[in-house]
């Protein structure tokens, strides 16, 4: 077998435990909380004959392990139960969501990448009173709740300017197609995709401060400046690309960070993702797209996570030999 | 003088495994100690001599199981200690104690001397607080800490070197140990104090005659002569000669023992003048790999064909035992 | 006593270095002038947590009671903050507000604290096979989206203020106990610990006595932005409606503001405004500290 094909293999060997260990995670909760579990698991339906037909359905009568072979069965099916205030099994309610959620966190680890990987190397590369001035920022911008300053954000460029429109992800009532559409989707996408941005473009630009110094401490950058290659250059080009590899590495194991992210952002924005849905759901106490949300985005978190490994170890062999 | 051995050591080996076991390769060894056995009595004390590397240390911390050995047997007053489980291993430690060879380092730097040395006693024995302070008191008055109040409430790094050397032998000697082992005692502190940590050592040493055994370990025979009577010279985990240190310095057996000796500076130029120099030639050899035969051959001014084939052992000649064929038919 | 003792002494004797938490504050007070970042936080969060002693004697109106003014009257004197929509007074429940960010934060982080200890110091101090698994537990709980977990935890177990501060410590200890762990693999090799069980102490007494104390500093910088997480996460929770009706909280406010941002702005912007300055002053007071404590990342 190739080095790589095991690195690989011994990769999704310690990552796929991972999605057991959310889904037990998930059952034990269910099972610990106070009351009947079948209120968590239907939702607070008031029909009586109801509840107990969902009781037997789920096995809540059984003994508890034949109630967990049972639940990872239908997990793994990609069964999570069935949202009965929405009448819709609960899959197809966040799987249907799962594309807004990702164009958003897309464009916003797009557009912070950027930025941050610019305002970052010139913090690294300058020094003083450009570093002084960025690095405060990012701790502001890092500080700062995103979900108020998406709040912020809507408040000035949709009410007060109406430049922007106040949520959603089409404008209702036009049957836009093609470049229409697009454009349509891209002005409602600004606002939540920048609030987002900002909060990553701290991150970002941290995270690149740190790399692009590290690297620029390297003796292929005094070899790159005798042989008198400009600064901005050197920098750019020589410390910069070496410095890249990390970046997008923390970027990639931040999706967890930028997912949660997500979820408060849509809120703000009523985007309609997995964070709307969410948000209705905790409204309506549906909780089994809320246990859904949790698994899917563990999911989610992991796979992302599981990938960047993988890229990581495409990108710089000696990561595989550990 | 009692006769009756107070440690009996009974080739004792340790072997550090090296790197990771590859399946279907065998694991490599260093040999940090090596067969070594040897007895002290009551009131004895003896001396370990070696460079660095020559598992010294090593040995002393297998024969205090502060490191589990690979094979052999210690019996301190009878017991064997490498069959003691963990429970009575512990009550058992301040029976046999050591000091260390940096004392900074080997002191918490965040506690007070008071309770560095005061938990010996609330591990060890149910009396109180205010006793416990007054036996505190005592052992930094034995030590030479005085007036030991003002160093009760003190940390180690407001002490000089030779005043933290001092502290940790009060909490060597706490609870009257039967065996005292000194790991290099002087050689972290400035010159000026030496002196006067090697007198606090021959002090607690005649005091106890009637009940402790003393193991100095150090590169120095000169300090080991002051404290000891005999001593064993160590090369690579293996032990060369014993005998006494006095007669090992007038006149060494092994040349390896004659190489050490001959790096002792002397006072008395018209001595030094005639005294047999042996110059110290090549480096100690690995570890990992040592050389067959004698270990030493590689460094030996002496050596022969036979040297270089198989280990020679321990004979007796004249009062000492030596491991080298010169002596050997 | 030799004159150079006499003289050791007299530099020992430096009155306020004897004791550990007054050298604290000494290294503390020296942290200020080095470090601006450090004092700004600090500065901040005096405030802060002066104002949250002092709510009651600074607030004219009862936390959470309503229609002590006209529903969404915008900042005025008399409610310089506004009023909300049930007629609350929003500069009232603001410095409740944040009495409980802080409690959250600092309860929280003390239960991480004491989980993430436990299972660093065994995985550290004993290692084998216990270390294993407990390191892949960690890893695991740390991929783990933690804001997610605590959402589950709190909409299932009930949305009570225990429950919250429950909740945000039990899915925030990896990450300490990923830190203690470090900490006590590298302590426990040091000479005096191999000193302590040769004078036969106890497990139990060298991991408190002797390892313990020496692992603490590095994780208080940790602990801090910890706290600040832990703030986060609970006005996040608030945001999304997962919060304890019957306690003031800023996160809470900002999910009623959002059904009337065209309407009524001060109902979003006061307590974001005081959420982002807590948390500013906590990160700016956690970098400063691990800035100050790594004399590497100080020199330059």
């Amino acid at each position: 077998m190739s080095p790589l094909l095991v690195f690989i293999i011994r990769r999704l060997i310690q990552y796929i435990p991972m999605i057991l260990a959310v889904i037990i995670v998930t059952f034990l909760l269910v099972r610990l909380a106070p009351g009947d579990p079948t209120y968590i698991l239907v939702g607070e339906v008031g029909d009586e004959s109801f509840v107990r037909a969902a009781r037997e359905r789920l096995g809540l009568d059984k003994p508890l392990y034949e109630q967990f072979v049972i639940y990872i069965s239908n997990v793994f099916r990609g069964d999570l139960g069935y949202s009965y205030l929405r009448s819709e099994p609960v899959a197809k309610l966040i799987v249907e969501r799962i594309p807004a959620t990702l164009l958003l966190v897309l464009t916003a680890m797009f557009i912070s990448a950027l930025i941050g990987i610019i305002a970052g190397t010139i913090a690294a590369a300058k020094k003083g009173a450009a570093d002084l001035t960025l690095s405060t920022l990012s701790i502001v911008g890092i500080s700062i709740p995103y979900f108020w300053l998406g709040q912020i954000i809507l408040i000035i460029f949709a009410v007060w300017l109406g430049v922007f429109p106040l949520g959603g992800m089409i404008s209702v009532g036009h049957e836009y197609q093609g470049l229409q559409y697009f454009i349509d989707v891209i002005y409602h996408l600004t606002l939540p995709a920048m609030t987002l941005a900002i909060f990553n473009i701290a991150f970002t630009t941290k995270i690149t401060r740190g790399s692009v110094l590290e690297a620029l401490t390297q003796d292929y950058i005094l070899t790159a400046r005798a042989k008198g290659i400009p600064e901005s250059r050197v920098v750019f080009r020589h410390a910069l690309r070496n410095a890249l590899i990390p970046v997008v590495t923390y970027t990639g194991f931040n999706t967890g960070v930028l997912l949660v992210g997500a979820i408060l952002t849509e809120t703000v924005f009523a985007w309609p993702g997995m964070g709307s849905l969410l948000y209705d759901s905790i409204r309506l106490r549906d909780y089994p797209v809320v246990l859904g949300i949790f698994i899917y985005g563990s999911i989610i978190v992991i796979l992302a996570n599981l990938l960047v490994d993988i890229l990581y170890g495409i990108l710089d062999p000696r990561i595989r030999l550990r | 003088m009692g006769t009756h051995p107070l440690l009996k050591v009974e080739n004792v080996k340790k072997y550090f495994p090296v790197g990771r076991a590859v399946f279907g390769r065998s694991k490599q060894y260093v040999k940090a100690v090596d067969d070594v056995s040897f007895t002290i009595d009551v009131g004895g004390s003896l001396g370990i001599v070696g460079e660095s590397g020559s598992g010294k240390t090593t040995l002393a911390k297998v024969i205090l199981r502060l490191l589990e050995p690979t094979s052999g047997k210690v019996y301190l007053d009878g017991v064997d200690l490498f069959s003691l489980n963990n429970k009575e291993l512990r009550k058992l430690r301040p029976k046999m104690q050591m000091i260390f060879q940096d004392p900074m380092a080997s002191l918490n730097p965040r506690r007070k001397i008071m309770h560095i040395i005061g938990q010996v006693f609330k591990t060890h024995t149910s009396i109180g607080d205010v006793e416990i302070r007054e036996r505190v008191v005592d052992l930094l008055e034995k030590v030479g800490l005085t007036p030991p109040e003002l160093f009760l409430d003190r940390y180690p790094h407001e002490l000089s070197g030779g005043q933290r050397q001092r502290v940790c032998i009060a909490r060597a000697i706490a609870l009257n140990p039967k065996l005292l082992i000194a790991d290099e005692p002087v050689s972290a502190l400035d010159v000026s104090v030496r002196g006067q940590i090697v007198k606090l050592l021959l002090e607690i040493y005649e005091k106890h005659i009637d009940e402790i055994a003393y193991i100095v370990i150090s590169h120095d025979i000169a300090l080991i002569k002051s404290l000891c009577k005999d001593t064993l010279v160590m090369y690579l985990g293996r032990v060369v000669e014993k005998g006494e240190v006095r007669r090992i310095i007038e006149e060494p057996l092994h040349p390896y023992s004659q190489m050490l000796i001959s790096s002792i500076p002397v006072p008395d130029p018209e001595i030094a003048r005639n005294r047999k120099r042996i110059p110290i030639g090549g480096e100690i050899p690995s570890l990992i790999n040592p050389p067959k035969g004698c270990y030493f051959h590689p460094r030996c001014p002496y050596v022969m064909d036979r040297c270089r084939e198989k280990t020679p052992s321990l004979i007796n000649v004249d009062d000492r035992l030596v491991s080298c064929y010169l002596y050997s038919e | 006593m030799t004159n150079m003792n006499r003289q050791r002494t007299a530099y020992a004797g430096i009155g306020p270095l004897k004791i550990v938490g007054l050298q604290l504050l000494y290294k503390t007070s020296k942290a200020f002038k080095v470090n601006p970042r450090f004092t700004a936080g600090f500065i901040i969060l005096l405030v802060v947590v002066i104002l949250a002693i002092v709510a009651p004697l600074i607030t004219w109106y009862p936390p959470l009671k309503t229609l002590v003014g006209k529903p969404f009257t915008p900042p005025v004197a008399l409610h310089p903050f506004g009023v909300d929509d049930l007629g609350r007074d929003i500069y009232t429940n603001v410095l409740y507000g944040i009495r409980t960010s802080l409690t959250v934060g600092v309860s929280s982080v003390i239960i991480s604290l004491a989980i993430g200890i436990l299972i660093g110091v065994v995985a550290g101090y004993y290692g084998g096979i216990l270390e294993d698994a407990l390191m892949r537990i960690t890893d695991m709980a740390l991929i783990i989206p933690q804001f997610l977990l605590a959402l589950v935890i709190v909409a299932i177990f009930g949305q009570n203020f225990q429950n919250i501060i429950i909740a945000i410590g039990i899915v925030s200890w990896p990450g300490i106990a990923r830190m203690m762990r470090a900490e006590f693999l590298s302590i426990k090799e040091r000479p005096f610990i191999e000193a302590a069980r040769a004078v036969g102490l106890t497990d139990v007494r060298i991991i408190f006595e002797e390892i313990l104390p020496n692992a603490i500093p590095a994780i208080i910088p940790y602990a801090v932005l910890q706290i600040n997480t832990a703030i986060l996460v609970e006005a996040g929770l608030g945001f999304l409606g997962i919060a304890d009706p019957n306690v003031p909280s800023l996160g809470l406010m900002l999910n009623t503001a959002q059904q009337y941002l065209v309407r009524a702005w001060w109902m979003a912007f006061f307590p974001g405004l005081v959420l982002s300055i807590i948390v500013i002053g906590l990160n700016l007071l956690g970098d400063g500290l691990i800035e100050y404590l790594n004399p590497r990342l100080r020199k330059r």
